[in-house]
């Protein structure tokens, strides 16, 4: 492989040297039959993290699906900036792939990513797709999305999110802007399991949170579902209406799924596809998609995959700006 | 009562004894090793797990979580080298046992230490943790605020050294923990554009660091100097006077590190630290801290093994992770298709006694592995300093390295060894600077979610009752040393045992 | 233990008889570390600005500073309350030490070229040598013995990766 010394030279620059040697065993097959040796999926998360997790779930029946072994590099920091460095720093031959979420966009969106532009992300398959949900406690005046909106018009709410311009704070602010809201004071926490405990506890007015981090506050009755961010109801909210519904065309969801640099061969990208398609409608990542409240539907192939990629940058970028984030 | 007896009743299972004897031995052997920890390990067995029956799957990466907190312990006094985050308040006292020849005893206590704190959490995790989770509830931004401001306020304390030394180390560890990218605003702090750091600096660098690498240069300038040699003492395990003098610490600890487990923002490692602290304060020998006390290594110990079923509370109550592995264990509960919840107690009630019964045997298990163990390990530090030495440097760069696979944190280690010698040089100990670093983050961000929650009335802090109490809890702890020399003032008494040996 | 006795315990480490030893007071302990909080301050001043639209409560320098302030002021203390007690002795710094250091870069220099196996290598019988063990071949056959159960533990074992080195690269 003639790429090696231009590899050797940014891998050393970027002080990833030593890793750059993982996949290369066995190359000399690399050529004939795809794929021939282990596939590398890179993660921004930490081992044990939540999308850390998802590509260990899809990894399970990967191997039978695509005939390899897969391994997940583990490359945190920078918001996912550290993970597309890394992946950019490896040959584009279809044996590195990443698992991007929303956070990896924004960071591009950010021009965060050094080298690796937007345009760049050519995405494989959507592996789930989380709906965000309006939540209230239980002890909160606000029974139904119609009473929480008419009180959010006069009063700044307290919403609990993640760091300040993640995708969650982004969705708080573009539904304040466009149901029409008083600005919403944002209080950022480490995790949604911090901001359950908070909602609870009658700290926090209201949070944006995913079904399945709420789950049991909900089924206790210590926290109230108001209003769902999707195109359409919730199995596991059949009760809770869509945003749309009451006349707020705001959709917003925790999405993530499997994406390759610009650079990678068509029929790879191909395989990957198909590959990857196999392994998460297996009975093992359904089952996980189930347990978590989301619906089998999450697993898109290529097509709407990229189209919601695309999608996202243009909003993404719209909002980031009236944020005042990019410059 | 029925469910608790058929929960019980697994122990009687050849192949559910066999999950949990494996699970023990991966966790002791993953806590032992610097690199990886009890919720690596879990992470990468989670998938395995999947394959067992729900009940099985859940007792191994429950075993392993017990008892890869006993396992960090162990490098810990051996090497210097907490294995786990949260054994690194057990090298305080426990490495300078070992350097004393006592590595046997340090060994057998923190094994006996470990378990009872580890069984008593269980414990009050059978008899009371519907109701013990609700107190997750109260404690918002302001209360952690509190919690954390008491816990910064025993580093006049902590350590050895006089208490401005303490306080500056321990404003430097806060400090420490600013770096990365600012919660509140996503602004890079300190990174000098190293993406890396952004996440903020790695609590297993740092510490291998200020341990491990600044005392294998605090050994290069001895190395002329002809150790004794304490061998036969090495491998002698604690003695009934020993486990008489530590009962209290114990107990102390066992409380206290269930009570900060259950907190779902606090976890092992903060339930060590605060333990150590309060073990020396109201500990007899109060001079022997720092120097190799048996107390100082049995009051974390049992604190972190408590911090774990303490963690299962709000995890198995609340649906609600206390601590990177708990969350592993969620993650793993779920896939079983087991809802966590209140509803779980009277729903499942056998499944959930199943894994109460997997965490006490996974106890009694490492009792004997420890015990038996201790006095195997304990020849480690028999070993030439020729050959220990270069083998540690190795294991605390494969530990800074292996959890985010990153050359920063490899030199991040490096360079914190060279700190923590030159500290060590000028008098200062590296105790309050870790007790800062784990504590700094929880007392920015509580104290910004706070006040954001307050609308910017810092005054808001006083309506709080838990707050309130706190407060006072930590003016009290402060000014005891005066007050108890006030009111012994009079009676001029001599100071009691501590010098009398 | 009084603080003395801890400083003595310390400082022994850098221990080389017949040497003098250097005697350095709190005071410029403290203003030392005066100097260096007013270093970071002024990296403090480098952070990004916030936007406007997200500014709510304290900036991200602003927590920061109250930590360096408070360091400020501990270190003063320390500093002018110094009179009150002895200084520190300071022995001379052995030179094993900084070879040791050295051998500790070289140790990661070879993890960076080599791998791990290469910083194995280069621990055991590098620094052994460097430690006075004479032994060569007990030196080869621990960092054999250490090299085989990291790959075993780690690599085959967990799957987790362990550093490569550039030259495994060129090869592989």
């Amino acid at each position: 492989m003639s790429t090696y010394p231009k590899i050797m030279r940014t891998a050393s620059r970027l002080g990833l040297g030593a890793a750059v040697a993982l996949l290369l065993a066995g190359g000399a097959g690399a050529q004939e039959k795809f794929p021939s040796k282990p596939i590398e999926v890179v993660t921004h998360a930490g081992v044990g993290g939540g999308t850390d997790l998802t590509a260990r779930m899809m990894m399970v029946q990967a191997p039978a699906a695509l005939g390899a072994e897969f391994v997940v590099a583990n490359k945190t920091g920078g918001s996912g900036s550290a993970s597309l460095g890394y992946a950019n720093s490896r040959p584009k031959d279809g044996y590195t792939i990443m698992l991007i979420t929303q956070t990896h966009l924004l960071t591009l969106l950010q021009g965060k990513a050094g080298a690796v532009q937007p345009g760049d992300l050519i995405g494989l398959a959507r592996a789930t797709e989380d709906p965000q949900v309006l939540m209230v406690g239980a002890k909160s005046p606000y029974k139904t999305a119609q009473d929480f909106i008419e009180a959010s018009k006069t009063k700044p709410m307290k919403y609990g999110t993640t760091q300040l311009g993640s995708v969650d704070h982004l969705a708080v602010a573009g539904f304040a802007t466009k149901a029409g809201l008083a600005k919403p004071v944002v209080v950022p926490f480490r995790g949604g399991g911090d901001i359950v405990v908070n909602l609870v506890g009658g700290n926090l007015d209201a949070a944006l949170l995913n079904y399945a981090e709420a789950e049991s506050q909900i089924k206790a009755g210590e926290v109230r579902p108001l209003l769902v961010f999707a195109p359409t109801k919730m199995d596991s909210l059949p009760q809770t209406p869509t945003a749309t519904e009451i006349g707020i065309p705001a959709v917003y969801s925790t999405t993530r799924g499997f994406a390759v640099l610009k650079g990678t061969p068509e029929d790879r990208i191909k395989v990957l596809e198909d590959g990857l398609i196999k392994a998460m409608q297996g009975k093992l990542f359904q089952d996980y998609l189930k347990s978590s409240g989301q619906s089998g539907g999450s697993v898109v192939g290529r097509a709407a995959w990229q189209a919601q990629i695309d999608e996202f940058f243009s909003t993404g970028k719209e909002a980031l700006a009236s944020l005042g984030i990019t410059k | 009562m029925d469910a608790f007896i058929a929960g019980m009743a697994i122990l009687t299972d050849p192949y559910m004894v066999g999950i949990i004897l494996a699970g023990t031995v991966v966790g002791v052997v993953v806590g032992a090793l610097p690199g990886l920890s009890g919720s690596t390990t879990a992470a990468l067995l989670l998938p395995i797990t999947i394959t067992m029956t729900p009940v099985a799957g859940i007792a191994f990466l429950g075993a392993i979580y017990c008892a890869a907190n006993f396992g960090g312990s162990i490098t810990a006094i051996l090497i210097n080298t907490p294995g786990d985050p949260s054994a690194s308040a057990t090298a305080y006292d426990g490495y300078p046992m070992a350097r004393n020849g006592e590595a046997g005893r340090a060994l057998g206590i923190s094994t006996i230490a470990s378990a009872i704190g580890g069984i008593f959490s269980v414990f009050v995790l059978i008899v009371a943790a519907p109701l013990l989770a609700k107190a997750a509830y109260s404690f918002g931004p302001p209360e952690y605020f509190a919690l954390a401001i008491f816990g910064l306020s025993m580093l006049a304390a902590v350590g050895a050294s006089a208490g401005i030394r303490n306080l500056i180390m321990g404003a430097f560890g806060v400090l420490l923990a600013t770096v990365g990218l600012d919660l509140m605003t996503g602004v890079e702090r300190f990174t000098f554009g190293v993406a890396e750091l952004s996440e903020g600096l790695e609590l297993v660098p740092v510490l291998t660091g200020l341990f491990a690498i600044s005392e294998l240069l605090v050994q290069a300038g001895r190395l002329q100097i002809v150790p004794e040699r304490m061998g036969l003492t090495a491998m002698r395990l604690p003695s009934m006077a020993d486990y008489r003098k530590c009962a209290k610490a114990i107990g102390l600890s066992s409380v206290l590190g269930t009570f900060i487990g259950i907190l779902p923002a606090l976890g092992a490692t903060t339930a060590a630290l605060i333990s150590y602290n309060e073990t020396k304060r109201w500990s007899k020998y109060k001079d022997e801290f720092g120097k190799g006390s048996i107390e100082g290594v049995a009051g974390p110990e049992a604190a972190n093994n408590a911090a774990v079923g303490g963690s299962m509370v709000p995890t198995l109550a609340l649906g609600i992770p206390g601590s990177a592995t708990t969350a592993i264990i969620l993650a793993g509960l779920i896939v079983q298709g087991v809802r966590p919840g209140p509803h779980l107690f009277n729903e499942q009630p056998t499944l959930l006694y199943a894994v109460f019964a997997s965490m006490l045997a996974a106890n009694l298990i490492y009792i004997v592995l420890g015990l038996f163990g201790a006095k195997l390990f304990a020849r480690i530090t028999l070993i030439p300093d020729a050959i220990l030495w270069p083998g540690v440097l190795i294991f605390a760069i494969i530990g800074a390295y292996g959890p985010n696979q990153s050359l920063v944190d490899v030199w991040v280690m490096l360079g914190f060894g060279v700190i923590g010698y030159v500290m060590r040089r000028y008098g200062f100990s590296p105790a309050p600077l870790v007790m800062g670093l784990v504590l700094g983050k929880l007392v920015e961000e509580t104290l910004k979610q706070s006040l954001l929650i307050f609308d910017q009335n810092w005054l808001l802090f006083f309506t709080r009752p838990i707050v309130l109490t706190l407060f006072v809890v930590t003016m009290l702890g402060l000014c005891a040393p005066w007050l108890a020399r006030a009111i012994r003032g009079g009676a001029k008494s001599a100071r009691p045992p501590a010098d009398a040996r | 233990m009084t603080a003395r006795d801890r400083r003595r315990l310390d400082e022994s480490a850098g221990e080389v008889a017949g040497e003098p030893h250097r005697a350095v007071s709190d005071f410029a302990v403290g203003l030392g570390i005066v100097a260096m909080a007013v270093v970071v301050w002024v990296v403090t001043t480098g952070f990004d600005e916030v936007p406007a639209s997200l500014t709510q409560g304290m900036g991200p320098a602003a927590f920061p500073r109250l930590v360096l302030g408070v360091i400020i002021v501990l270190a003063a203390w320390l500093a002018f309350s110094a009179s009150s007690r002895e200084p520190l002795t300071l022995e001379p710094v052995h030179p094993m030490v900084f070879a040791t250091l050295a051998a500790m870069a070289g140790v990661i220099g070879a993890m960076l070229l080599l791998g791990i196996h290469g910083a194995v290598a280069a621990a055991c019988i590098g620094m052994g040598r460097l430690w006075g063990e004479r032994r060569l071949a007990l030196l080869v056959v621990i960092a054999a013995g250490i090299s085989l159960s990291l790959h075993v533990a780690f690599v085959r074992g967990f799957g987790i990766g362990l550093p490569r080195g550039l030259l495994q690269g060129w090869l592989g």
